[in-house]
């Protein structure tokens, strides 16, 4: 593969295309400016996290542990369909994060978002899905020692999780629909989705103290047993 | 296999892409409308017989759209009537329908373009960016019948022991959880047996080469390189303001002359491409059987 290709794309996003975005886009686009300024800044962080993955060396383990957790939480998707609004995607985000780190934690939030918008619909707000996702993997492995410690900690972040995903995907909304953005329209777009905030919270909440321990026990052997 | 899709992904990846940007670029009925019904006619040839429910619920983000839009938005000079003392204005209720087709518009495209990227295609453009994140999503997607299968087997273990009663909230709960439970240790374990197994085949072992299964051809440059060009012509006439409408406080109509239609024209030959081809196509078909 041509890795001289890869390296100018790792360059040229943060200095060149990040501000031309910004620069061009204010100047030229006005009001219009947030939506798709926000929509092209998410598509390039993105493609910067990902051409810096490539760089890194990553052993072969790590990777397959990425992709049964992408998997897993793509099935329990599935699995815990029967009780609506419960899906354990971010709790599985979450104590991927946790326990291998958060750059394999914004990987398996932002596959796990495309990949089950295969099953449940693909559109516009695929990016930020899969966006919202990843930094809630990945701040969470910014966070990874409180949070392994305390089970409030952790009960905490799923709430946060829960109500900021919400609140992003909101954003996202009023901004598209509207141009700018437009404060009643959010304030009634919030409330809404606020039965669904309510539940990513609870459901959250619920998943990472049911799986969050067994989890990171198997994660931790793992980890032990084969050294990832 | 249709001839759009039988197009490298990567072109396809461009030409959708040259279709939605002039369309979400900017609230104009023109484009928004080219794009919905020429996006609609696609998804019919796609879809392979009349999806009445789809333009159903499509129509129905288009007039959800126009109510939605004049309650929030109270920018406009012309009102139309108060609600709560908030003027409803044409100029809003005019913008919340275009903004209905322009979504409907951006949807019915997105659709259409996943009718046609199958995951192959997906990882054949991923692969291009960065193939340790592709091969990730395509063992990821390998994953889930694997572990689908393995859920159902546990849980038909679990139901005949007696562990799930499914009249139980509770149980159910309890038995997916367990159910979870064994997915989990048992991928995390094949997991790593699969890790080992690369790693004995010589992954990570220097240089690796990909295997496409779609060659690039001319045909590809030719759709490519036509879509991006369109697509810049366009977006220049929008940013000379040749085309292009503004809204608020008062609706201003593009003034039609000749580079300013040519561009409008320009985008319907764009959107239409690929029906055109599809069509093109089938009949080219009938033609060959009806010879046979």
């Amino acid at each position: 593969m041509k890795r001289g290709w890869r390296n100018t794309l790792r360059w040229g996003i943060p200095l060149v295309m990040m501000p031309l975005l910004v620069v061009w886009g204010g100047w030229k686009m006005g009001d219009r400016f947030y939506a798709w300024g926000i929509l092209g800044m998410v598509i390039l962080t993105q493609a910067l996290f990902v051409t810096g993955f490539e760089k890194k060396t990553v052993g072969s383990r790590r990777m397959v542990i990425a992709a049964v957790m992408t998997a897993l939480s793509v099935l329990g998707r599935v699995l815990f369909a029967p009780i609506p609004g419960f899906k354990p995607i971010t709790a599985i985000v979450v104590i991927t994060a946790i326990w291998i780190g958060g750059e394999t934690g914004f990987l398996v939030g932002a596959l796990s978002a495309l990949i089950s918008n295969f099953f449940s619909g693909q559109g516009p707000w695929t990016p930020f899905q899969m966006f919202a996702w990843g930094m809630i993997g990945l701040l969470a492995g910014l966070l990874a020692q409180p949070l392994k410690k305390s089970r409030l900690a952790l009960s905490a972040y799923g709430v946060f999780a829960g109500v900021a995903y919400s609140l992003f995907m909101d954003i996202w909304t009023v901004l598209w629909y509207n141009g700018g953005i437009n404060w009643p329209l959010y304030a009634a777009a919030v409330a809404t989705a606020l039965p669904y905030m309510i539940s990513y919270a609870l459901s959250n909440v619920v998943f990472l103290l049911l799986l969050g321990k067994p989890f990171g026990e198997k994660l931790e052997r793992i980890k032990i047993k084969y050294g990832v | 296999m249709g001839p759009v899709q039988s197009r490298h992904p990567g072109a396809v990846c461009v030409y959708f892409l040259c279709v939605l940007l002039p369309v979400i670029f900017g609230i104009d009925p023109l484009t928004a409308g080219t794009g919905l019904l020429s996006g609609a006619l696609l998804l019919w040839l796609l879809a392979g017989h009349f999806p009445g429910k789809e333009y159903l619920g499509y129509l129905g983000i288009v007039l959800f759209s126009g109510v939605i839009n004049p309650m929030f938005n109270h920018n406009g000079e012309t009102p139309l009537f108060f609600l709560n003392s908030n003027p409803v204005t044409r100029e809003a209720l005019l913008y919340g329908w275009v903004m209905g087709m322009l979504i409907a518009a951006a949807l019915i495209w997105s659709r259409c373009f996943l009718l046609m990227m199958d995951t192959d295609r997906l990882l054949t453009v991923m692969s291009r960016l960065s193939p340790k994140v592709s091969l990730i999503l395509s063992m990821a997607l390998r994953y889930v019948p694997l572990l689908r299968r393995q859920a159902r087997m546990a849980r038909e273990a679990q139901a005949g022991l007696g562990l799930i009663r499914e009249e139980n909230g509770l149980d159910r709960m309890k038995g997916a959880v367990r159910i979870f439970d064994g997915m989990v240790t048992w991928g995390l374990e094949n997991g790593i047996t699969l890790a080992d197994s690369m790693t004995a085949r010589g992954y990570g072992m220097g240089k690796r080469t990909r295997y496409v299964l779609y060659p690039w051809e001319g045909q590809d440059t030719l759709l490519t390189a036509g879509s991006l060009g369109m697509m810049l012509i366009i977006l220049g006439a929008k940013w000379m303001g040749w085309i292009g409408y503004s809204w608020y406080p008062r609706l201003v109509t593009p003034a039609f002359r000749l580079p300013g239609i040519a561009a409008y024209l320009l985008f319907v030959a764009l959107c239409l491409a690929a029906p055109a081809l599809e069509l093109w196509d089938r009949a080219r078909w009938k033609r060959l059987i009806s010879q046979v």
